[in-house]
Formats: C-alpha cells, structure tokens, sequence
C-alpha cells in the first residue's frame, strides 16, 4: 500500500512538471502575459480549417472576430457558407449561437469551449515564469488546470498548453508568425480525438 | 455646378443599380416557361465562378473562386481553387471531398440533408427552382437581366435560409448569379463566369 502511494505520488509529481521540466524558475517581472494573435479589432481573422472530432471530419472556414475589448465571435462555415457553429464569448461567458445537431453534444461543446477560450484569451494573470537557454515559460492559473504560455527568446508565442493539476492536456501551436498573425495553428489533445488544424487566408 | 452634376449622375447611377420592376402576370410566366425550358436542355455547364460571403461583423467579404462542373441529370464538381485547393463532388448518391489532398466521401444516399442540397446545388446552377409547393416565387425586372426570389415555404429551411435570388440572364435564360441569404441576414453570392453549356464531359472529371 505505501509502495503504491509512494508510486502514485512519484507519477503525479513527475506528471505535473512535465511542461516545466529541466527549466529554471525565472523572475517574474510581468503580472500578465498578453496574447496578441486575435486582439486587433481591425483585422478578420480568416482561416481555412479542418476539424477532426472522433470519427467526424469537418473542412470549412473558420473567423474569428474581436468585435469590442473582450468579446469575440467564432464561426466556422461549409465552404458553401453554411454555418456548422457560431460562438459568442464575452467576458467569461460563452454563448452558443448555433451548432449543428451533429455537434451538439456536452463533451464536444465543452472541449470546444475551453479550446477557443484558451486561444483567444487576451490578457492572461501570470503565476509564474520559467525559461532556459532559448524559451520563457508564463504560467497562468485558470479556475482549473493551469495555462503555459511558451515564448521565444524574442517574446513571440509559439505555444499555449493547458493543464490539469497533472498534465499536458491540449497543445496550441502557432507557426509562420508574422505581424501578430499565426499563419498556421494546430490543436492537438492529449485525451481525446478532437484536432483542429488552421491555416490563415489573406483575405484582405 | 460641378457637384450638382456629380449628384445628379450619382443619383442615376444609384437608381440604375437598384432599379427593380416587378414582372407583370404575362411577363412572368412567359420568363418562366423559357427558363424551364432552357433548364430542361442543358445536358452539361462549365463555369467560373466567385463567391463572396458577407459576415455582418466582419470588415469585409470573403472571396473564394473556383470552377463548377455539372453533367445532367444531377454531377456536379464544385471545386475552389484560390486562395485554398477544395472541390466536392456529388455522384450516384455519394459526396466526393478533397480537402487540399484530404480525400474523404460520403454514402448520401439515405441522408436527407444531402440529398436536398445536392437538388438545390443542381436547380440553382441550371435555373430550375421553380417549385411553388416549396417556394413563394416573386419575378423582377433588372437593367439587363431577370431577377426571381424564392422565399421556402418549410419552416426548417427559413429557420436557416430566408431567401434563393437567382439572376438570369434575359437573352439566354440562363442563370449568372446565385444569392442565398440566411436567418442573420448573411449571405452567400456567386456570380458565375465564362460560361458554356453542353460541351461534352470527361467522366475522369468526376473522379476525387
């Protein structure tokens, strides 16, 4: 019985510093990490996307539209122009307004949810910071889990993670990063068949 | 002086662009026959086109363009090329995707959804829609072409589409634009260019 708490204990520390492993706690000069990729109210942000949710594939376009300070909408279509969902969020409030009977769902809507939150969050309380030769790690603590915010040397975001308590549960990447927009974007999760793949079209 | 004239040729220019006669009785159904009757003798289209969709929060238009490649009774490839590779194609009651090499189908045969969009694909590109147990069908006079607007009469589909414009043109008859309009007041328009009817078709075309 010891051998297994000991063992348990072992695995959930060893789970919750996999992000933060090897790196040295940094000071934390900054309160807040601010991401940038879907804060320009002038901007349509436009891109092609192919989502996967367990055996379901769905290809649209997917904007993304600062609409005021702290309020986006997300709305993803056919590329007919049929809208599969579209999705308010203020504040910390996330509306529904419509979804596909196909997605409507419980788990899908709130993976969805948390996905598209932790994407756009703009201005992110930081907890602590972490860096090694290269990388800054920005911890924000959430209500559950916590966000990891990793930078570049030049402070350009390349990854959100979030997490539990213990672990690596969904991987935003972003790449061809230019002028504060991500051409491509993939969400990837740890503990479900649910991936999202975005690239950008310069539509303006 | 010079800015009168500006609003007096503005101010033609805006009547123009709207101007919108509603077909009398006669008018309308003679238009009618001959659209029917156009639609029912195309065995084949080869189009351009562009879509442009309007968002009422975004700042401007998406702009998609691509080609469409329909075969009567009822193939269609519609396929968009710039600024993102995607066609689907709809075949003996299976939908085709190619996602930029992502290649995927779909057994349509017993879904409805499918099914209803595939008719509504085929009737809107070849201009017969003219169902009035589905649709209340008004008739409209343009500067050089014909107007008609279906509103559906299913309250399902209003729920998602208030209304078909389609424009024809009055020398051939033959459908230039498609303008769907939804619930929010959103809207998806395609006008179709370099038109040909009944070429003859390479089925390879039809293969994802």
């Amino acid at each position: 019985m010891r051998y297994l708490i000991i063992s348990l204990t072992l695995l959930l520390s060893s789970c919750s510093i996999s992000v933060i492993k090897g790196l040295k706690k940094d000071v934390l000069e900054e309160t807040h990490f601010t991401n940038l990729y879907f804060a320009d109210l002038s901007i349509d942000y436009v891109y092609k996307a192919k989502i996967k949710i367990f055996n379901d594939f769905f290809g649209g376009i997917l904007i993304i539209k600062k609409i005021k300070e702290n309020n986006h909408r997300i709305l993803f279509t056919t590329s007919f122009g049929n809208k599969i969902f579209d999705f308010e969020i203020i504040d910390e409030t996330f509306k529904i307004l419509y979804i596909i009977d196909q997605l409507n769902n419980k788990a899908i809507i709130k993976t969805l949810k948390s996905d598209f939150e932790n994407l756009i969050r703009e201005h992110n309380t930081l907890y602590n910071v972490f860096a090694d030769q290269t990388n800054y790690v920005y911890q924000s603590k959430l209500s559950k889990g916590y966000n990891y915010y990793i930078t570049n040397e030049t402070g350009i975001l390349l990854e959100i993670i979030h997490s539990n308590k213990f672990k690596k549960k969904t991987i935003i990447s972003f790449s061809e990063i230019k002028n504060n927009i991500a051409k491509t974007i993939s969400i990837k999760h740890n503990n479900l068949p649910l991936s999202i793949n975005l690239l950008y079209l310069n539509n303006q | 002086m010079s800015n009168v004239f500006t609003i007096i040729l503005f101010g033609l220019g805006f009547h123009l662009s709207f101007a919108q006669e509603t077909l009398n009785k006669n008018e309308a159904q003679t238009f009618r026959k001959q659209a029917i009757l156009t639609a029912t003798n195309i065995n084949s289209i080869v189009s351009e086109f562009t879509q442009y969709k309007s968002i009422s929060f975004l700042n401007n238009e998406i702009i998609t363009i691509g080609n469409l490649v329909f075969k009567s009774p009822n193939t269609v490839k519609w396929e968009y090329t710039s600024p993102y590779q995607y066609s689907i194609i709809f075949k003996n009651d299976n939908l085709y995707i190619n996602d930029g090499g992502d290649k995927s189908n779909i057994d349509i045969s017993s879904n409805g959804m499918f099914k209803s969009l595939n008719n509504l694909i085929v009737s809107s590109i070849n201009g017969n829609m003219f169902d009035d147990n589905k649709y209340t069908i008004s008739y409209f006079k343009l500067n050089e072409n014909y107007l008609v607007k279906f509103l559906p009469k299913d309250e399902k589909m209003l729920g998602l589409i208030t209304s078909f414009e389609l424009i024809f043109n009055k020398q051939t008859n033959d459908v230039i634009e498609v303008k769907m309009t939804e619930s929010s007041n959103d809207y998806t328009k395609i006008i179709f260019k370099n038109k040909t009817l009944n070429t003859l078709i390479n089925d390879a075309i039809f293969n994802n």
